[in-house]
């Protein structure tokens, strides 16, 4: 796989080599966390094809702004956070959706609910599928607020929407959600 | 019924799921990158190139010299051709001429320019023939003119004239001025010698001019410059002309 270093090179010396413009070194970039940003492009995109689209222009970011990797944090994380930015950059513009004023769902609340199934590897297709399917800016503000830790304070300034807006976005993505899935869990 | 999963479950599914692209999307990505590597490469030698030119232009010009100073030039154009011109106004304190009096001046006493002997003054246009051995000649062209336009003409009495030195510049030094103009003022006079002047006077006005006579020809050394007021405003010591 790997044309020159079949030893897996620490990130530094890796994205040192990238810097030059090594293509071995790029390739071994790509091969070490495409599948893992694949599937974070797979959770913000509406469907397999745009998933594919946006991690193609992700990747050729990150080969072009490699040189801004200071070392200080993880690199996959560098690189996810590149990646999250151009998936929202693809929906970012999009005709403002209504807003939507879900009443928070009560999840604590349900009667006589027993314990969660944990869906395992298999049920990743199906949780990210379901996401998917929600509206754009609710799958948006769905992935960031639950996936990647944002306050909603941070989604609204990204997204350029109201706090409130991420918020009854997120509710109805949970309800959303909760109707696409029930079949499977409940 | 199952508990639907948290966000928890969503975070501990998702966050680090791998899936299987369905092609190997690197050779895309590559080529991508190359190109805009080159893209940015070519726009970074135009730039790089943009620059040393103009480093290169900066440096031939370096130190950077305010634009030179243009040499000092008289109040008024010399004559630039075998018949001299003076169409500018002659500001008196920056004139050959040292003081007015009446209808004289004096040139400031730079200009001691002796006459040639033998040298004779001939009628000039429209002039009052004069008498040489009273009335030398004046090497001080300006512009030429035909007085009989402008009759009356007053000649007045000569005045002594001294070498010239104009504005800083002796006028005998560059070639800045044409071949005859600088022959002219190359020539010796005697000290003490007369320049000869004509007053005109236009009419009814009160507007006069100031002429010197140039070998046969007469010119204008003051443009629309009335004399009593030159004569009255400016501080100057005046000489009795001889």
């Amino acid at each position: 796989m790997f044309r020159r270093n079949k030893v897996k090179l620490d990130d530094h010396a890796l994205v040192a080599a990238c810097q030059r413009g090594e293509e071995w070194a790029l390739r071994q970039l790509y091969e070490v966390h495409y599948r893992t940003m694949y599937g974070v492009c797979l959770r913000y995109c509406r469907s397999e094809a745009d998933a594919q689209d946006v991690l193609q222009d992700a990747f050729v970011k990150v080969f072009g702004r490699i040189g801004d990797w200071r070392g200080t944090g993880s690199l996959a994380g560098w690189i996810r956070r590149i990646v999250v930015g151009t998936a929202i950059d693809r929906y970012r513009n999009l005709r403002p959706e209504l807003a939507l004023r879900v009443a928070e769902p009560d999840w604590e609340s349900t009667e006589e609910v027993g314990p969660c199934v944990l869906p395992d590897e298999g049920h990743a297709e199906v949780l990210a599928a379901a996401i998917r399917s929600l509206p754009d800016r609710c799958r948006l503000v769905f992935n960031l607020f639950v996936i990647e830790g944002y306050s909603h304070a941070e989604i609204a300034a990204e997204l350029n929407i109201s706090e409130g807006t991420s918020k009854s976005q997120l509710a109805y993505a949970r309800k959303q959600l909760q109707t696409i899935l029930q079949p499977l869990f409940f | 019924m199952n508990k639907p999963p948290s966000d928890s479950d969503f975070r501990k599914v998702l966050a680090d799921w791998q899936p299987e692209p369905p092609a190997d999307a690197f050779p895309v990505i590559l080529a991508r990158y190359q190109r805009s590597r080159r893209r940015s490469f070519s726009w970074t030698y135009v730039a790089a190139a943009a620059l040393l030119l103009s480093l290169a232009l900066l440096w031939s010009n370096w130190p950077l010299q305010p634009a030179a100073e243009p040499p000092p030039q008289p109040q008024f154009e010399f004559p630039t051709s075998d018949l001299p011109s003076f169409t500018g106004r002659v500001p008196l304190a920056d004139s050959p001429i040292d003081a007015v009096h009446g209808t004289s001046f004096i040139l400031k006493k730079e200009l001691a320019v002796p006459r040639p002997a033998g040298q004779i003054m001939s009628q000039a246009d429209g002039c009052e023939p004069v008498d040489p051995s009273t009335q030398p000649d004046v090497l001080l062209a300006l512009e030429s003119r035909n007085l009989a336009d402008e009759l009356p003409i007053e000649i007045t009495a000569p005045v002594e004239v001294q070498p010239v030195v104009w504005q800083g510049l002796p006028l005998v030094a560059t070639d800045v001025y044409p071949a005859r103009w600088l022959a002219q003022l190359r020539r010796v006079w005697k000290p003490a010698e007369a320049l000869q002047i004509a007053r005109v006077r236009h009419g009814d006005s009160d507007s006069e001019r100031l002429f010197v006579r140039y070998e046969t020809s007469w010119f204008s050394l003051t443009h629309e410059t009335k004399v009593p007021r030159l004569s009255s405003d400016l501080p100057i010591s005046l000489l009795n002309p001889q």
